[in-house]
């Protein structure tokens, strides 16, 4: 049907009708950009240019999209203006809820253990999926601005907001260091710095992208960096699927290499080693060893240590604040359902990719590397012996697939050398990493310091002092969270994976509880939700802290990466007890979570400020 | 949509069925994730598609379950808040 030639008045919640437009020519920038320097590559331009450009220029061309995207109302900076498609927005959560850490992290952890890493990425997937069928639709029917100012209405008590926001603030924290200094280590390695680091460079850059226009800004350069993060990802694989098994998809096609992998494993005498079914330890960020055939369930991780970590990513994934936000700024509670649906698409497509990756590199290890003698060993891998980057025992009198160490973090990036691509591609999925890393520590970023200056000042209220000042305080935490997490970055010298587990322990097991019983308990109150919060957030640090400095063998022999194990069943127990010893929720809390589960009718937080805006004496 | 009806102002029943949705959706995946090192050993003899058939259903099917569980769940859901007539204007 042709639409009518009428004129039609710019109405705020208008999706902007051009922006698939917009982000596909982006996409096709992009693609162009890639294939140009493979051809500037082939007529022998230098190595180092390519490099730069390929890094910095879509990453900066992105960080434009943030910057113009400058906005002053409080509706655009803290909500993005509610109309940003389902498609955007599944988009960026299913590459904001990884992060470079993730993409990074998981490759790497398949590659060193084999299939056992699947705990993590079912841990990833499961939390979306958890997300979006018990919080993100009745989130977006409340709109709060932030999590912790959310629970601070629903339970009538700015208490619970303070509390939230101070606990909430430290996982999203965590997260947003190990962020950075994977970027920041990625970057240092690729451009060849020698000294100092970059990650000073770094958050100045997030910040200057984000700080105009808060989540709008936050907004559209993710879903540019989370473009870029995705294609970069599929792009070497499938190539690298279609060199070793003819056939474009990485996901599936990688099967038919298992069973000759698993011969040439069994030949090296790569063995399944029988552990507790307990046990669990992610391997290590430096150059490490082989130590499980690819097929060797449960070889490395324990069986009841898998689920038990499944779980605990999944309850952080699902209880991330940085993903919860986003939920504000779709269109409406339906378009915030089919948003999720995205994400857990989207999201799928990626952790499917990151195994297919790992089984190419080590089918790629023993075609390449394994047997042949030092002095023939390719160059690429010589230059990583030189840069630290990889080892090799000198003392085995042969390389074999246990010999030749790379590092966890490197394997994504090994991958297209290893499959002999030109070095374009490398970078391709360097430009991918490093994009990913922009967008999950921006969004981290925005999120921490929405908290702050919403929740721990009185800004947000209508008529308090600070509220004119709403902005440019929003603006002053960012760049105050920024310089910290920055500082923070270089001191804490912690395997960023471990961080990330870490910090989704503590989310989950301090923030889940009270979410979820917020929306689907109408009994809880503010003292349980206080309760479930501080006893939640107290257990698992406690447990982390503890095994940090004791460096024992954890709680009941339960690693510290899985500390929402005990977190997690603390704080419902906590939250549920302190709810039924002291006096229900008033008739209008009752009212407001009635409110909040029916999808039709004005976004909850939209109309108070609305309300509280008409009923303000005009001077 | 056919199946939408003039509001009636009882969430009651309208949560009664989301409610139960809810526990569907949630039931199958945290069901299987405890099972799932029992099912990747006990079916890793068979292979479909070149994967070890216990691998392959615990990766590739969970995914792709929990994708099919999400898009479903939005279309049920929206059809009941069309049902109660609790959906939004749009």
């Amino acid at each position: 049907m042709a639409m009518p030639n009428t004129f039609r008045p710019f109405s705020p919640r208008q999706i902007n009708p051009r922006l698939g437009i917009y982000f596909s020519i982006f996409a096709a920038a992009f693609a162009g950009l890639t294939l140009f320097l493979v051809i500037l590559e082939q007529l022998g331009y230098p190595d180092s240019w390519l490099r730069l450009v390929m890094i910095i220029a879509p990453a900066a061309f992105a960080a434009v999209i943030g910057i113009a995207s400058i906005s002053s109302a409080p509706d655009d900076y803290f909500a993005s203006g509610r109309r940003v498609p389902a498609a955007f927005n599944g988009l960026i959560m299913a590459v904001t809820s990884l992060g470079a850490t993730g993409l990074l992290g998981i490759t790497g952890t398949y590659y060193l253990v084999g299939a056992d890493a699947m705990c993590l990425s079912v841990g990833f997937f499961g939390g979306l999926v958890l997300a979006a069928i018990l919080l993100v639709p009745y989130l977006r029917k409340f709109g709060a601005y932030t999590i912790p100012s959310y629970l601070s209405r629903r339970f009538g008590s700015r208490l619970v907001g303070i509390v939230a926001a101070v606990v909430l603030i430290v996982p999203v924290f965590l997260f947003l260091v190990a962020e950075l200094r994977i970027g920041a280590a990625l970057v240092k390695s690729l451009l060849n710095v020698k000294r100092g680091s970059l990650i000073w460079p770094a958050a100045i850059a997030i910040c200057i992208t984000v700080a105009p226009g808060g989540m709008r800004s936050l907004t559209w350069s993710n879903a540019a960096w989370s473009l870029i993060a995705l294609i970069a990802l599929l792009i070497p694989a499938s190539i690298v699927s279609i060199v070793l098994t003819n056939l474009p998809f990485a996901q599936l096609s990688y099967g038919s290499l298992l069973s000759g992998l698993a011969d040439k494993e069994l030949a090296s005498g790569l063995e399944v080693h029988r552990i507790l079914p307990l046990k669990l330890e992610l391997p290590d960020v430096n150059a490490s060893a082989v130590s499980n055939p690819f097929a060797g369930y449960f070889g490395a991780f324990g069986r009841i240590g898998y689920v038990l970590m499944a779980f605990c990513i999944m309850l952080g994934v699902a209880a991330m604040p940085t993903m919860l936000t986003r939920a504000g700024t779709t269109p409406g509670v339906y378009e915030s359902r089919k948003s999720m649906a995205w994400a857990v698409f989207l999201l799928g497509l990626i952790l499917l990719t990151l195994p297919a990756v790992a089984v190419f590199a080590r089918h790629l290890m023993f075609s390449e590397v394994v047997g042949k003698p030092p002095e023939r060993l390719p160059e690429w891998l010589l230059a990583l012996f030189q840069s630290g980057q990889a080892r090799i025992d000198m003392q085995a009198p042969k390389i074999t697939l246990q010999t030749v160490m790379l590092r966890r973090d490197s394997i994504l990036l090994v991958m297209p050398a290893l499959a002999g691509l030109p070095t374009a591609l490398t970078y391709v999925a360097a430009s991918g990493i490093v994009a990913a890393a922009l967008a999950g520590s921006s969004a981290r970023l925005v999120t921490i310091a929405n908290m702050l200056s919403e929740d721990l000042t009185n800004a947000n209220q209508t008529g308090s002092k600070l509220s004119t000042y709403r902005l440019p305080l929003a603006r002053a935490a960012l760049g105050i969270v920024g310089g910290f997490a920055a500082w923070m970055a270089l001191q804490w010298t912690v395997d960023p994976l471990r961080l990330v587990v870490w910090s989704l322990s503590l989310a989950g097991a301090s923030g889940l509880p009270v979410l979820v019983m917020s929306i689907w308990w109408k009994r809880i109150n503010a003292p349980g939700a206080l309760a479930g919060l501080i006893v939640g957030f107290g257990v698992t640090l406690t447990c982390i802290v503890t095994d940090a400095v004791l460096d024992g063998p954890g709680w009941f022999g339960i690693d510290s990466t899985m500390a929402a194990v005990f977190g997690v069943p603390a704080g419902v127990i906590a939250a549920v007890t302190v709810s039924l010893l002291t006096p229900a929720p008033d008739r209008e809390t009752r009212a407001l979570v009635r409110d909040m589960r029916i999808p039709g009718g004005e976004t909850i937080h939209d109309r108070e400020t609305r309300l509280a805006r008409s009923a303000r004496p005009i001077h | 949509m056919s199946t939408s009806r003039p509001p009636r102002h009882h969430p009651r029943p309208y949560w009664r069925n989301t409610r139960l949705q809810m526990f569907v959706c949630l039931l199958m995946p945290c069901v299987a994730l405890p099972f799932m090192p029992h099912i990747i050993t006990k079916l890793s003899g068979r292979t479909f598609l070149g994967f070890p058939l216990g691998y392959f259903l615990a990766m590739h099917g969970f995914i792709i379950f929990g994708c099919f569980v999400v898009s479903w769940f939005v279309r049920r859901q929206n059809r009941i808040d069309r049902w109660h007539g609790t959906h939004e204007e749009m």
